[in-house]
């Protein structure tokens, strides 16, 4: 049996060890249920679980946690879509912040590009929250679901330009200094990079702003296609940034649902502690493998959850 | 002997020490270390060579110290970088597994090459703080005493205002030893 392998048994062997650990307790949950509801601790542990094997799938699939986690929580879980939207913006925010410093370090993330962009995501991510908050559930469920399908047809269709061909920076760029230079570590080349477009891309960010605060999603689906396509930046400056600015966006968003209440502890901490565990499972799993039908699965999955949103949200 | 034998005595004098500036890459630190320590130009590969780089400004002002673990911290952060390191190597790559862009995951690539890419690295940034300094009129049990009260390796040896060379842990072993080895004869 090959190390691979090995590593793969004993992950299996872990989940199938938790799932036994775990089911006499959600019998007795659903036993005492019939009386008085679940014990305190059934939710957080349902939460623990599903955040992370959604962490392994977020990461083997190729998309951000929060954007799993909302219309799923939302879609089969009987928690309010405040408090999912609420989580949903920490657990992308973790994320963030975890990946945050070592692009820094690394200088792969920008700032000269993050700081304006972000300055406009993150005012319209506190007006998206405070919209999001203020609207009936139903038409942000509604508006949550089609969100979710555009996504799913975004993954199925964007696609991707290592380096872009920027000709010539634009004046709003120039002025602002948005470029930089950074070494690609696989040949050594030295990368100069500039961007084209800004004023049309700063004013994509409001919109992103605004969906990344009304719906918690985090926004890398929209950060990376509109700094990479759009705005000419090099893929690997365009992930990096738009990881960064989702820690400046989401921080902004998350403000405003724990001043309203929306962030219960009791949903955040089993969700980033699964998250983020699930994240480091996926990781370890991605440098073995990496499954194409698993992308297929979360779209699929997504799809699945924004029609569900969609159906919730019209039918209630 | 121990307690009359002066620092001066045992010091490796500043010219025979490599030296970087502080805005030098760490491949230029590592190999100017490789060759205090392998003392290369004679031919020589000793153990007994300099552990450590010494980082000073234009006027020869101590400002850090590398030695074999900042230099394979950041090398190799993989390995030999302390949590923090490692779990911020783990959040980019989550990063760029989560943008459908793996492979531009810098993890991924050949040991060789990340070993190549975190070389250029500055030395400012990494190089640590001196930790205690000597006079090099000072006595070698002195100078025991302030590398094993710091947890150091190195003391650098200043004669008034001016550094003038190192006094290392091995040297007073090498001390110590001579002792017995006097014993014995």
């Amino acid at each position: 049996m090959g190390k691979n392998d090995k590593f793969l048994m004993i992950i299996l062997l872990c989940l199938m060890s938790l799932i036994l650990v775990v089911s006499p307790a959600l019998a007795d949950a659903s036993a005492e249920s019939v009386a008085d509801g679940p014990a305190w601790w059934f939710w957080p542990l349902v939460l623990l679980i599903v955040t992370f094997i959604m962490g392994i799938l977020a990461v083997l699939g190729g998309v951000g946690g929060g954007v799993l986690f909302v219309p799923i929580i939302s879609g089969f879980f009987p928690f309010h879509l405040d408090f999912v939207r609420g989580t949903g913006l920490l657990v992308a925010l973790s994320g963030a912040l975890a990946a945050g410093p070592g692009l820094l370090k690394m200088n792969l993330a920008s700032l000269r590009l993050a700081i304006p962009v972000a300055l406009i995501a993150s005012t319209c991510a506190i007006a998206g929250a405070m919209i999001g908050l203020a609207l009936p559930t139903n038409i942000v469920q509604i508006s949550l679901g089609a969100t979710i399908l555009g996504i799913c047809a975004l993954m199925l269709t964007a696609k991707k330009s290592e380096i872009p061909d920027v000709p010539k920076a634009d004046r709003l760029s120039s002025a602002l200094r948005i470029c930089g230079v950074y070494q690609e570590a696989s040949t050594g080349e030295i990368i100069d990079w500039k961007i084209h477009r800004t004023p049309l891309g700063l004013v994509m960010f409001v919109f992103i702003g605004v969906m990344a605060g009304m719906f918690g999603l985090g926004a890398g689906w929209a950060n990376v296609p509109v700094l990479n396509l759009l705005m000419g930046a090099p893929l690997k400056i365009s992930v990096a940034t738009s990881k960064f600015l989702l820690s400046i966006t989401d921080t902004s968003a998350a403000w405003i649902y724990l001043n309203k209440g929306c962030v219960i502890p009791m949903m955040v901490v089993p969700s980033l502690v699964g998250i983020m565990l699930g994240s480091f499972v996926g990781v370890r799993l991605l440098k073995i493998a990496k499954p194409a039908f698993i992308r297929w699965m979360v779209i699929g999955i997504l799809a699945f959850a924004g029609i569900k949103a969609l159906h919730k949200g019209i039918f209630g | 002997m121990l307690l009359k034998t002066k620092i001066r005595d045992r010091m490796i004098p500043l010219e025979n020490y490599s030296s970087v500036f502080p805005e030098a890459t760490l491949r230029e630190a590592a190999l100017a270390l490789r060759t205090s320590h392998c003392e290369l130009e004679t031919g020589m590969c000793t153990e007994a060579g300099p552990r450590t780089v010494l980082v000073a400004d234009e006027n020869s002002n101590l400002l850090g110290i590398l030695d074999f673990n900042s230099f394979l911290e950041t090398l190799i952060p993989e390995i030999a970088g302390g949590l923090s390191a490692k779990l911020s190597a783990l959040g980019v790559s989550i990063a760029f597994a989560q943008a459908d862009a793996a492979d531009l995951d810098e993890s991924r690539l050949g040991f060789r090459a990340r070993v190549i890419k975190n070389a250029e690295t500055k030395v400012k940034n990494i190089m640590l703080k001196i930790r205690g300094t000597i006079d090099a009129d000072a006595s070698l049990m002195d100078g025991l005493k302030k590398i094993y009260r710091n947890k150091i390796t190195v003391l650098p040896v200043y004669e008034k205002d001016k550094l003038v060379g190192v006094i290392r842990d091995t040297d007073l072993f090498l001390a110590v030893a001579d002792i017995l080895s006097e014993e014995n004869s």
